[in-house]
């Protein structure tokens, strides 16, 4: 080798070392398709400045207790968020949120596995658990939501470790009802360890498809619309662009169910693909966002919440406008036969000729976006009918009266708060649907049509004699015009019979008024205690 | 009761008096004790009538023995410090949410 060379051949090993250096930054893993080998070496950096004293790193690059898990954003958050309490974790705010996206990108949970538990992951209120595993539901969901349960994947040897780690930490889980009648231990260990496993594993078809699904970028002009309970319907537009890392800028204009203008910020990001978490502020009100997206990343679904109150909220959906066409909503959903009636149809690249069946329509204003009309139906046909903007096509209820109502929720809850203390007061937001009997003329088949919601009165009143004798519904609270119960403060209340809380069992009634008539229907609520533990999964 | 002799002055006390109907103690239904798992936000009849209230003042019985630990901070082994040396009855508005938030 002569000097020349032996100058230059370090030159080129740094070259090749350095281009190959390049490629890895950008370099998908062949693991996990939707990462880089980058950020999977620094959330493994992550794991391991933060967790790597208790949670050993084994040859193969897994760690104990961390690797044979997948779990939601939140679930991942929960869990660190236990092990600064119960192990005195330190952990800046940053790197939780690092270790949190990097957790459920490479051991996250499908859409598929998390369907069925969305309204617990909403922070829906005021929902009831349906199709629970009855021997789980004992085991498990007499403590927490059993969402919290099924939000995660294990093999069964996990599921063990998790049942060792409830009895170490709450000694008297063995004797609390449902676990005396049994051998708690046992069971919990053997069959439900084992029941665990098999419905939830760690290995599942569903979760190695979505990391071989290309995730989508969420950039783009969204269409957006939306129900906010108690409130009504809204819709509007939102730009969003990326920030980097899958996180991204949101701007929001949207028409308020009042029809006026409403601007704002938001920011975002999206975890596993499609888990979109944003923070969003309009007109001084805070609001976060838990939605999902589609498969295709062109549309999403979800719920959003006031920052400080999660009860209060509603859902959305969002399209993205360069990729879909259709209408969205119609508000209202229904036409009451010989009332001339203003209706608003939301959609995406709206075009065409306008009509209702059944009905005499006189466009107002048309975009792209929004077509806005007058109609008047003579009552012929009654029930669902088409509506069409060109060749788009959905349905609308034209109907000649309300036969019933139901109140939504049929059970509510609502706690105490406030009054000095620092948990808020939770509250119950309640909703009248007006139904016509459809044209089998009974109330509750399957012919029954949804008109939506209607206006109503709103008053509580006890629910039974125990609560009338404890005059639950002088202490417990009031309800407002638009249906929202507002618990009375926390606290003991020396008014009344053994200072007892502003806690009460009442009904709540909705009364529909059209001429001389009057509809009502009734709901449950619970006004009761506060709780101060307050994850984001309950 | 009529099987029980009272064997101290205390216990002749309480057998003499006429009020024994009023230790009810804070409770707006009788028959609130851990042992009939009463739930923290709602009974086992659906209602509110007979959970332990005002919570307040049975506030130590819900959370050492961490009865409703999702609910109620257990004191027995995560949060030992929640209600330490407070007389919820009194300074209930002291007490703190306990989720991390950041």
């Amino acid at each position: 080798m002569t000097l020349k060379n032996a100058l230059f051949m370090p030159f080129i090993l740094f070259l090749c070392f350095y281009l190959s250096a390049c490629s890895q930054d950008d370099k998908k893993s062949m693991a996990e398709p939707n990462v880089t080998d980058t950020e999977i070496q620094a959330g493994r950096m992550l794991i391991s400045d933060n967790c790597s004293g208790c949670h050993m790193e084994m040859e193969d690059h897994t760690f104990s207790r961390i690797s044979q898990i997948r779990k939601t954003p939140e679930g991942w958050d929960m869990n660190i968020a236990r092990m600064m309490i119960f192990h005195g974790l330190e952990i800046s705010s940053e790197d939780r949120k690092a270790l949190v996206k990097f957790l459920s990108d490479t051991q996250g949970l499908a859409p598929s596995e998390t369907l069925a538990h969305r309204d617990v992951l909403e922070r829906k209120h005021n929902i009831i658990e349906q199709g629970t595993d009855p021997d789980l539901a004992s085991m498990c969901a007499r403590c927490h939501t059993y969402a919290r349960v099924a939000l995660q994947r294990r093999d069964k040897t996990e599921w063990q470790n998790l049942v060792h780690m409830h009895l170490g930490q709450w000694a008297s889980i063995e004797y609390q009802m449902l676990s005396r009648e049994r051998d708690w231990r046992a069971d919990a260990l053997g069959s439900v360890a084992e029941k665990l496993g098999q419905m939830y594993p760690l290995k599942t078809a569903a979760w190695d498809e979505w990391q071989n699904t290309e995730w989508k970028d969420m950039s783009g002009e969204w269409r957006i619309v939306g129900h906010e309970d108690g409130r009504g319907d809204f819709n509007g537009t939102m730009r969003i662009t990326t920030t980097g890392n899958d996180t991204y800028k949101v701007e929001y204009d949207l028409v308020s169910p009042e029809g006026t203008s409403v601007t704002g910020m938001g920011k975002s990001i999206v975890h596993s693909g499609y888990e979109w978490r944003g923070a969003s502020e309009l007109q001084g009100q805070k609001y976060r966002e838990i939605w999902a997206a589609s498969k295709d990343g062109n549309s999403m679904t979800g719920r959003f919440f006031q920052k400080d109150h999660s009860e209060r909220g509603g859902n959305i959906i969002a399209w993205r406008k360069s990729d879909t066409k259709g209408i969205m909503t119609i508000v209202p959903s229904s036409l009451k036969a010989g009332v001339e009636t203003e209706i608003t149809i939301n959609g995406v690249d709206l075009s065409g000729d306008v009509s209702i069946e059944g009905a005499k329509v006189t466009v107002k204003s048309a975009t792209a976006d929004r077509v806005t009309l007058t109609a008047t139906a003579d009552g012929t046909p009654e029930g669902q009918v088409k509506i069409t903007v060109g060749n788009d096509v959905s349905t609308l209820a034209l109907y000649t009266e309300v036969d019933y109502l139901k109140v939504t929720p049929e059970y509510g809850i609502s706690r105490v708060g406030g009054g000095g203390g620092v948990i808020p007061k939770v509250h119950a937001q309640f909703e009248a649907t007006g139904y016509s009997v459809g044209p089998d003329g009974v109330q509750g088949t399957q012919d029954d049509i949804n008109l939506g919601s209607v206006p109503v009165t709103w008053s509580v009143d006890n629910y039974n004699e125990a609560a009338a004798a404890m005059d639950d519904a002088k202490y417990a609270g009031e309800i407002t015009s638009s249906g929202t119960f507002i618990p009375a403060e926390a606290g003991p209340n020396k008014m009344r019979k053994y200072s007892t809380n502003n806690a009460g069992d009442l009904k709540v009634i909705a009364t529909y008024t059209d001429g001389d008539r009057n509809l009502t229907a009734e709901a449950h609520l619970i006004a009761t205690v506060q709780r101060w533990n307050n994850p984001p999964i309950m | 009761m009529k099987h029980l002799k009272p064997l101290n002055k205390k216990a002749h006390l309480l057998a003499g008096s006429d009020n024994t109907e009023d230790v009810l103690a804070m409770q707006s239904v009788a028959g609130c004790t851990t042992s009939t798992d009463p739930g923290w936000e709602v009974d086992p009849f659906g209602s509110v009538a007979s959970l332990c209230q005002p919570m307040e003042a049975d506030l130590y019985g819900c959370s050492d023995p961490c009865w409703w630990p999702a609910a109620v901070p257990d004191t027995v082994n995560t949060y030992p410090d929640w209600s330490k040396g407070e007389d919820t009855r009194k300074n209930w508005r002291s007490l703190q949410a306990v989720f991390p938030e950041e």
